[in-house]
């Protein structure tokens, strides 16, 4: 095949991983003169359950020169803070956040959770969260956008969005198709490969339309018609790590307060998210179908609503894992149909992104050159390997009946009379593979947390999670104990202080919203 | 907690390990470092630093100013390799940055775009500190300094005599205790295999609960006594032995020929233009390769070869066959020969004992540094520090990431081997049937097809780097990146050409530096 340029995109699907696709190329490529075309499948309305994001949007839209009072206001976002897992172990009831910052300060090259565990055995000391300043501000539903001062206690922090995926869906094909998209609606009918190499050609559509490209990008979903049903890539299975293969969604009403969190809270099978948006609540229930039925996962998940349901539920059905390859030939999944990790820490959005950019930062020619879908395939593993063990760490380090004495049970005829959750107790006693153990291991034995370069979750997300679920390490740097106790009190104490006088001198994030909403209307009239 | 320390070595790597632990322990109530030294280093020698070492003097409280009064110094801005990847070859590699991106692409990708256009065009010359060292000038940024053009990053070159007893008068100052004796006897505890006590030759013994083996290659205690394997990486870095030559009056355009043979693969010409004081020259030579370090007054040229390939006579009449023609003064001339062994030991660590310096391994002294491997280690093993039963998952995470550094510095350092061309002598007709490791073999196949940098974790060069050095080795990307494309050609020649006489006139105004 002669070298020659990109000319014809074709994406397949029209949901979050479809139109962010779609919007990025569209603007990034605009001077390569390509056409782009998203085909997308007649849609039955969609529920606006509310996606939780994490900061790395930030960057993406400011990319794509998305201003974000625009994309506030059009999304009906809140912003995030962190998130808030309640009864994932520790003491019953307890929760934890896990937030975009840090906890405490380093001091004499020590990582400050070393300190606070010295003085955890002392008892003299709060929960970790209270050294964190999003965490309290979090839990007082305050917020103010960090300092640029990196002196400032009020630059430890970072934060994302809650937001309408449906609306940013809806957002970006307006942004897409102003920028030449061709919004094309239909049902591929057919897949027409090359004889010799079996490069896709042609996509045909139910009504007889053929559409041709140079690449394509797979954005169908989990069942992966380019990647997998056309090209068989092959899927990795995960659910033997992280089990849940079904999810329920409904929205509520608005929450007063506004937290700027997301939460997830253990159920007996699975848990529960509550995502709050500025005109409602997105909520569901993310379950394992061998230990809880369809039913009584939407039992659970209305139960414990913030109010009545505002529309019919959304029933999802997943497998966890990973496509072998992302990009085969002349087709790059991005989406669900790459993979699937479950949403417990907001990780999907970033995924899309991710593949996005380095799509564009690989982007080949006609000849599809192996070395760039070699090294695509090869550091978005890696990226996706990280998080599955960030996650399947959340199951393990849970207590065997955490799902069982929630307060969700008032009217639950769930297993009333026993005290234990197979499911928690299948994940506990996992056995986890070689290179999570080693981190627990580690962390458990002596409080280090193995640390990476690159990757989405580091050292302080660790420490929110194992410290957050109760896995106490057995020490710390044993140097402490030659530090004056009184003294390192003093220290905390002030720490302490300074954090909570800084987090209570934020405006209230619903006010925030508040006066956003204001300037919105203001522009629009 | 680990509060008894003993450090057995002479070198380098024993002192720069026993200065960190002072700095970082001896604040610490009922610390004791004891450091144990049989033959400390006696004569001048020159050593070649990584930027690093401003961050590590800055670690260990070292005042700037007053260290370069004390320690015979040179600034050394960059490496200045010759004729490895063709005869023509000439590259600085500079420590600093060479061109921000633009538009959020990469600038190297500007650079391939336009070298279809104008094949003369290098990265390098977007490197302020290339450009400078090439000129002999420099001034040392300041705390002050505003323009970004003015933060050339630099290190030293050091005299390692005088560096030594610096960092030792350091660490006594501090409270450590130096002896000075060998060590005749390593007692192991039956139960565990830690070492309790080392038998000295004054007669005395210490005990320790945690000992560093900065022994050299031999690795007394790991290698020896607790029978930790070493593994040859040869294959990759073909030399296992060193001549340093010293002349004490070296001139700043000392003239430097390649070759050991009259098959002289860099023209005598090409030799002459254009390398400075401020640049440690790295010339490829028929059996092996040559750096060349100064400081003032000192001179020291270093001659990498294999045994199998060059035998100690002929290097050294070489080595006198160049002194003759150059009409030196032969005062103060002698010659070292130093056994060198590429690889690295099994494990880094263990039981209470971690190897520093070459007991640790070597992996190569060019574009990272000896020291900045012995600074990087011991630094490690302060952050996973641990207590008196050195639990096994420490051990395990600081050999894990040891290893991948140890990895990471021997793919730099093989590849000026990897992309030598020149075949005419065995050694690198050896040389070019090498295999290999194939994360180097990786990133340079993904660098020339498609002009991106592969990841690997535990990198301890930056990104930027590895592609200056990539580009300086001549592998040509065939592709870039296709956003390089967006500006048009116009626009982009005199963003480069502004660049270029921006650069061109600050370091213009920079003073000259005499050797």
């Amino acid at each position: 095949m002669p070298e020659g340029n990109i000319v014809n995109i074709v994406i397949l699907g029209g949901g979050s991983a479809g139109w962010m696709t779609a919007a990025a190329l569209s603007q990034l490529l605009k001077k390569r003169n390509c056409h782009i075309t998203l085909i997308e499948s007649e849609r039955i309305g969609t529920v606006g359950v509310g996606e939780a994001t994490l900061p790395h949007l930030r960057f993406f839209n400011q990319r794509l020169g998305i201003a974000e009072a625009e994309f506030m206001h059009r999304t009906q976002a809140t912003y995030k803070l962190g998130i808030e897992f309640v009864n994932w172990g520790g003491a019953q009831g307890q929760a934890y956040i896990h937030p975009f910052g840090d906890y405490g300060l380093r001091f004499n090259d020590i990582s400050f959770h070393h300190y606070w565990l010295k003085l955890r055995r002392t008892g003299a000391t709060a929960p970790i969260g209270d050294y964190s300043l999003p965490v309290v501000a979090a839990k007082l539903n305050r917020f103010q956008y960090p300092s640029t001062n990196s002196r400032s206690i009020l630059s430890s922090y970072s934060y994302a969005y809650h937001v309408d995926a449906s609306l940013y869906a809806q957002y970006l094909r307006e942004y897409a198709c102003a920028r030449g998209v061709v919004h094309c609606i239909g049902e591929v009918t057919h897949v027409h490969q090359h004889p010799d190499n079996g490069f896709i050609e042609t996509l045909t559509l139910n009504d007889g339309r053929n559409i041709n490209g140079d690449l394509f990008i797979d954005c169908s979903g989990f069942r992966g018609l380019l990647i997998e049903q056309t090209l068989k890539a092959g899927y990795e299975d995960w659910s033997r790590y992280l089990p849940c293969d079904r999810a329920v969604a409904v929205p509520s009403p608005v929450l007063r307060q506004a937290p700027p969190y997301t939460r997830a809270t253990t159920s007996l099978a699975g848990w529960r998210w509550r995502i709050p948006l500025r005109h409602r609540t997105g909520n569901g229930h993310v379950y394992c179908s061998a230990y809880l039925s369809d039913d009584e996962a939407l039992q659970l998940l209305l139960t414990n609503l913030n109010g009545e349901a505002m529309a019919e539920p959304l029933f999802l059905r997943f497998n966890t894992g990973r496509r072998k390859s992302m990009w085969l030939k002349n087709c790059v999944a991005i989406g669900l149909s790459a993979g699937f990790l479950e949403p417990l820490e907001s990780t999907g959005i970033h995924l899309i992104q991710l593949a996005i950019m380095k799509l564009i930062e690989y982007f080949p020619n006609s000849v599809m050159e192996s070395a760039y879908s070699t090294e695509f395939n090869r550091s978005m593993n890696m990226e996706i390997e990280r998080i599955k063990d960030f996650l399947v760490l959340h199951y393990y380090a849970c207590e065997e009946n955490c799902g069982v004495n929630t307060p969700n049970s008032h009217g639950s005829t769930l297993n009333p009379q026993t005290k234990e959750s197979p499911f928690w107790q299948y994940c506990h006693n996992l056995t986890l593979e070689d290179r999570l153990r080693h981190k627990i291991d580690l962390f458990s034995a002596t409080g280090h947390v193995v640390n990476y370069m690159e990757g989405l979750f580091l050292e302080p997300s660790w420490i929110a999670v194992y410290l957050g679920q109760g896995l106490l390490p057995h020490s710390y740097d044993s140097r402490l104990d030659c530090c004056n106790q009184a003294q390192l009190q003093a220290q905390m104490r002030a720490l302490h202080q300074s954090i909570a006088n800084a987090a209570a001198s934020m405006p209230l994030h619903r006010q925030i919203l508040l006066s956003e909403t204001d300037e919105g209307h203001r522009h629009g009239e | 907690m680990v509060s008894k320390i003993a450090i057995v070595g002479d070198g380098l790597s024993a002192l720069i390990t026993t200065a960190t632990l002072a700095k970082a322990l001896m604040r610490l109530p009922a610390v004791e470092i004891t450091l144990i030294e049989s033959n400390p280093c006696q004569r001048h020698n020159v050593i070649s630093s990584s930027p690093t070492l401003q961050d590590f003097h800055q670690y260990l409280g070292i005042d700037a100013e007053q260290f370069r009064t004390v320690v015979n110094n040179s600034y050394n801005l960059g490496l200045h390799f010759r004729g490895w990847s063709s005869a023509q070859q000439d590259y600085v590699h500079s420590f600093g940055h060479s061109g921000e991106m633009i538009d959020a692409v990469e600038f190297h990708h500007y650079i391939t775009r336009l070298k279809r256009q104008k094949p003369d065009l290098k990265l390098e010359f977007f490197s302020p500190g290339a450009v400078a060292a090439r000129q002999g000038r420099f001034l040392p940024p300041t705390e002050e300094s505003r323009s970004p053009l003015s933060k050339i990053i630099y290190t030293l070159n050091l005299d390692e005599f005088d560096y030594c007893n610096f960092l030792r008068n350091y660490a006594l100052a501090k409270g450590v205790k130096v002896v000075q004796a060998s060590v005749t006897d390593v007692i192991v505890d039956n139960d565990n295999g830690f070492i309790r006590t080392l038998s000295l030759s004054n007669g005395t013994s210490i005990n320790a609960e945690f000992f560093f083996d900065c022994s050299g290659s031999a690795a007394y205690l790991l290698g020896e006594k607790l029978a930790v394997p070493y593994i040859s990486w040869e294959r990759y870095l073909p030399f296992d032995r060193r001549m340093d030559c010293f002349s004490s009056n070296p001139g700043r355009q000392v003239s430097v020929s390649s070759t050991f043979s009259s098959t002289t693969a860099v023209s005598a010409e090409s030799i002459n233009s254009n390398t400075t004081s401020l640049l440690n020259l790295v010339t490829r030579m028929d059996a092996g390769f040559r750096k060349r370090l100064y400081i003032p007054g000192l001179c020291c040229e270093q001659f990498y070869y294999h045994s199998d390939f060059a035998s100690d006579e002929q290097v050294f009449s070489l080595q006198q066959h160049h002194l003759s023609e150059k009409k030196e003064t032969e005062d103060g001339h002698r010659k070292k020969v130093i056994a060198l062994k590429p690889g690295y030991r099994q494990q880094f660590w263990a039981n209470n004992c971690l190897a520093v310096g070459s007991a640790a391994g070597f992996v190569g002294d060019t574009i990272i540094s000896a020291a900045h491997l012995a600074q990087s280690a011991v630094l490690r093993w302060l952050r996973l520090f641990p207590d008196r039963n050195c639990h096994s998952l420490l051990r395990t995470e600081y050999n894990r990431v040891t290893l991948q550094e140890y990895e990471h510095v021997r793919d730099c350092h093989a590849l000026p081997f990897l992309c030598a061309t020149d075949n005419s002598s065995s050694f690198w007709r050896q040389v070019a049937q090498v295999q290999w490791p194939e994360s180097l073999t990786y990133r340079v196949t993904l660098f020339r097809k498609t002009g991106t940098l592969a990841f690997y974790e535990g990198q301890s060069l930056t990104p930027q780097t590895w592609i200056a050095l990539l580009l300086g080795f001549e592998i040509q990307p065939h592709h870039y990146d296709v956003l390089a494309d967006d500006v048009s050609l116009h626009v982009l020649e005199s963003h480069m050409a502004k660049r270029m006489k921006a650069i061109g006139d600050y370091v213009k105004q920079l003073p000259v530096i005499r050797s």
